[in-house]
């Protein structure tokens, strides 16, 4: 009977076993650990994919407040119009030279219509 | 309302316009295709007499002679008349410069009558004349007057042309005057430097419009001769040279008005 309760008194084994109980834990684990890797590997994948999608939206974004804000820049920077450019008699007095200036233009010295008629006077009757 | 009724009455106005159409013209344009015209009728009859004058001076027959004195008139009718259609011209571009004076007209208008009158009698004489020998003595009188008509003519020619520079000087004179007055208005929008450049760039519009009057004098004094100091030889070298000091003159306002120009659009922007 001692003989038989020898291997009784083997509570080492028991013991032993110990250690061994965690052992159908780690599967677990691990699966949990993949089913959060893989969620954050999606997550991120997700996340990714958002941001590319909303990046050009983002840059367009900034073109239309760039847009908005942009001051027009001057035509003649630092010569705009002086005081008496509008000024009708300005105005009056710039028509006026144009006026001159195409007249001048147009006028000619050297008419060569009005010259008068090349003639050759003598008869020529030397015989007389 | 009232557009709609006024439509019937521009419409018959059209229709009466359309009718009788008005052609205007400038005096001087019908009275230089007249003379254009006594221009080709006085080539055709010269080339008749040329012909009739050969076979005259080679055959001497009677036949021959009579168809040269009749073709000899008959040039010498139509030269006077060319000449005086040219005379007429110049008369009606006399008239229509707007450059002469009223008094410079006239002057010009006397001068263009006498060799009108002249050309009258000289074809009253033509009229009577019964043989060749005739024909070269009447002849000889339009030749030895022809030196003062060729001087009366380029004086007219040279008068025009300042009559024409005359005008445009006026309006240069105005523009100037107005030019000032607008640069006084501004005087106190301008910076002391700018307006030191303003004043330069008017001195020098005022010193082109100087230089044209002493062109125009030097023309004036110099380029139209007296009648009696001039071989026909020397016409067109003197027409020419008068055009060549008009075009000086001309030029002087051209620049002028450039600086005009100029001064404008100093005057148009800020510093």
């Amino acid at each position: 009977m001692d003989e038989q309760q020898t291997p009784v008194q083997q509570t080492p084994t028991t013991a032993q076993q110990l250690p061994v109980e965690p052992a159908p834990k780690r599967p677990m684990n691990l699966r949990l650990l993949g089913i959060i890797g893989f969620g954050v590997f999606m997550s991120g994948i997700i996340i990714g994919l958002l941001f590319l999608s909303w990046t050009p939206k983002k840059s367009t974004a900034t073109v239309q407040t760039t847009a908005v804000s942009a001051t027009p820049t001057p035509l003649f920077t630092g010569h705009g119009p002086s005081y008496i450019a509008t000024q009708s008699a300005f105005l009056d007095i710039k028509t006026t030279i144009a006026s001159i200036s195409a007249s001048i233009d147009t006028t000619t010295m050297t008419d060569t219509g009005i010259k008068p008629p090349t003639l050759d006077l003598p008869l020529g009757f030397t015989a007389n | 309302m009232n557009n709609k009724a006024f439509l019937p009455v521009l419409f018959f106005l059209g229709i009466i316009f359309s009718l009788f159409p008005v052609h205007i013209h400038a005096s001087s344009t019908q009275a230089y295709q007249d003379y254009l015209f006594q221009f080709d009728g006085y080539r055709t009859k010269y080339n008749n007499f040329s012909v009739a004058k050969t076979e005259y001076l080679k055959y001497k027959t009677l036949l021959s002679e009579t168809t040269a004195l009749d073709t000899t008139e008959s040039m010498m009718t139509q030269r006077s008349q060319l000449l005086v259609s040219y005379l007429k011209f110049l008369t009606e571009k006399v008239n229509e410069n707007k450059g002469l004076t009223d008094g410079q007209k006239a002057q010009f208008n006397t001068l263009i009558a006498d060799e009108t009158t002249f050309l009258k009698n000289h074809l009253t004489k033509i009229a009577a004349v019964t043989s060749i020998t005739d024909a070269t003595a009447v002849s000889k009188e339009l030749e030895s007057h022809y030196s003062s008509f060729q001087t009366i003519v380029r004086q007219v020619i040279v008068g025009l042309s300042l009559g024409d520079l005359s005008f445009l000087n006026n309006q240069y004179k105005t523009a100037q005057t107005s030019l000032q007055q607008v640069v006084l208005m501004n005087t106190s929008h301008v910076s002391p430097q700018k307006q030191e450049t303003i004043d330069r760039w008017v001195n020098q519009i005022t010193n082109k419009e100087t230089s044209y009057q002493q062109a125009i004098d030097a023309i004036t004094v110099n380029n139209i001769p007296s009648p009696k100091n001039v071989n026909n030889t020397d016409f067109d070298g003197l027409l020419t040279n008068a055009q060549t000091n008009l075009n000086t003159a001309k030029k002087q306002l051209s620049d002028g008005t450039s600086y005009m120009k100029e001064l404008i659009n100093l005057l148009q922007y800020q510093e």
